[in-house]
């Protein structure tokens, strides 16, 4: 982690020239290694299409399943790596069992509210993959999740529930504007009267 | 370096007879020319987008970037100001520029960046199997349109000298002489250039006679004419059953995005310069 407690420096997964270069090698984590144009040993290939390990274009069946489960791969090594970086963040009385719940644009107005009503608040910065190791330890203790989303139909409500995970209570707002404090804070004094 | 050492050893699933070969053959061509002068494979990018043309990328064995429908253009010019030293070139079908990515397409020619895009202009979409594109003419009759387009198409070449491209060409997937030539001289040309290539589409529009008849290399025409180039470029609206002229309808020297954005930071600081000495005059 770097000065700010955000971004930790990891160096780039290099190239490094002693094999044939393929852009998309497939290998144990799914991370290809990454080499700049112009190298006259590499002919670098980049493809939005379903391709092969040297980023030539497949319609083979077998190889489109076995880039595809290099991507997956690449997915669950990508989710252990974030397990090292803050994926959920929490603000307000840690010891507190009651806690909002929030992502996004509505986390400045939730830590308000929470500093003014004593509460703790669960921000995930990650949905996906979904740092669910982490987002199970924000929520150890806590007996009463309220979401608050800006939303018609509790967006993240729905995300952690796919993870197993159930919301005590939820507040949304979708009149196309953002919450404002006093009408905020009577919404969640409602709940946890 | 002989030709083949530009092959990739994937298939070729292009239909017998289309008129991508011509493309894929001269732009093999003229990238060993510029080799063998001095200008290394490894310093060129090609780009693709979707449609039939997007595949070319993946015969030619050079850096490239097979991207989405209509982007290889915003993704060239990125490449270009990453590395202005690298040579960027966007295959694109008509569909793919001059419907999807259009808005893409304008700009790129208005901030004249040292690109240079090939289009594969069958005049409607094939990978689709058969509709009308922007550039297929009135009464079309396609998948889409069973009792003919209702639209005029697009002259592309119009559009893009008002939209202040600096080098503007026509070839034919007939003519590779021709079409090698103008492959080169856009590639060569600083700024932005484009090559509109009546691609045919030998299995749902097969045009090799119609255009035969009517094509002819234009001569005495000067492209550093302006409204010399707009006559040229008029003569035939992708509509009518006019001769249709080939080779190069505009060219014109100007500053390039790409050098100016290099540039950008010196003309900061003489800015910089100019408002202290000013400061110091009245301090």
């Amino acid at each position: 982690m770097n000065d700010t407690g955000e971004i930790k420096e990891n160096d780039p997964y290099l190239w490094d020239g002693t094999t044939g270069y393929r852009r998309y090698e497939d290998n144990k984590t799914g991370v290809s290694p990454l080499a700049f144009v112009p190298n006259e040993n590499a002919v670098i290939k980049v493809s939005g299409y379903e391709h092969d390990e040297s980023g030539i274009t497949t319609e083979n069946a077998d190889v489109t399943k076995k880039m595809q489960d290099k991507r997956l791969r690449k997915e669950k090594y990508l989710a252990e790596e974030l397990k090292s970086f803050p994926a959920v963040k929490t603000y307000g009385d840690e010891k507190q069992t009651t806690a909002l719940l929030c992502w996004g644009s509505t986390k400045g107005i939730c830590v308000e509210i929470a500093q003014k009503l004593g509460l703790k608040v669960i921000q995930p910065i990650v949905l996906s993959p979904f740092p669910e190791h982490a987002f199970r330890e924000a929520i150890r203790g806590i007996k009463k999740l309220i979401a608050v989303e800006n939303n018609a139909t509790g967006q993240l409500v729905r995300l952690i529930k796919a993870h197993g995970i159930d919301v005590d209570d939820t507040i949304l707002k979708y009149d196309g504007r953002p919450f404002t404090l006093d009408e905020l804070e009577k919404m969640v004094k409602e709940k946890i009267a | 370096m002989s030709q083949s050492n530009l092959d990739t050893s994937t298939p070729n699933t292009w239909c017998p007879g289309c008129g991508n070969f011509a493309i894929l053959n001269g732009i093999k061509k003229v990238l060993n020319e510029l080799s063998e002068e001095g200008c290394p494979p490894e310093k060129f990018v090609l780009l693709s987008g979707i449609g039939c043309h997007g595949k070319i990328v993946d015969y030619v064995n050079v850096n490239s970037f097979y991207s989405i429908h209509g982007r290889s253009i915003p993704i060239a010019e990125g490449i270009k100001m990453a590395n202005s030293g690298l040579k960027v070139i966007c295959f694109a079908g008509d569909g793919d520029a001059y419907g999807e990515g259009l808005e893409h397409l304008i700009f790129a020619a208005k901030r004249n960046i040292d690109i240079t895009v090939i289009i594969h202009n069958n005049r409607l979409y094939s990978l689709t199997a058969f509709q009308y594109s922007p550039t297929s003419e009135l009464g079309f009759k396609g998948g889409s349109t069973p009792n003919g387009s209702m639209e005029s198409p697009l002259n592309p070449l119009e559009l893009m000298l008002a939209s202040q491209a600096t080098y503007l060409a026509r070839g034919t997937s007939q003519g590779m002489n021709l079409l090698t030539r103008l492959f080169r001289e856009a590639i060569m040309h600083k700024g932005f250039s484009l090559v509109d290539v009546l691609q045919v589409c030998v299995t749902f529009n097969n045009l090799y006679e119609y255009y035969a008849k009517r094509v002819y290399e234009l001569e005495n025409h000067d492209p550093g004419d302006f409204q010399a180039a707009f006559n040229a470029i008029r003569e035939w609206d992708y509509n009518s059953d006019s001769r249709i002229p080939l080779g190069v309808f505009y060219k014109k020297e100007a500053p390039t995005f790409d050098e100016k954005l290099i540039s950008f930071p010196v003309d900061l600081k003489s800015r910089d310069g100019k408002i202290r000495q000013f400061l110091n005059k009245r301090m």
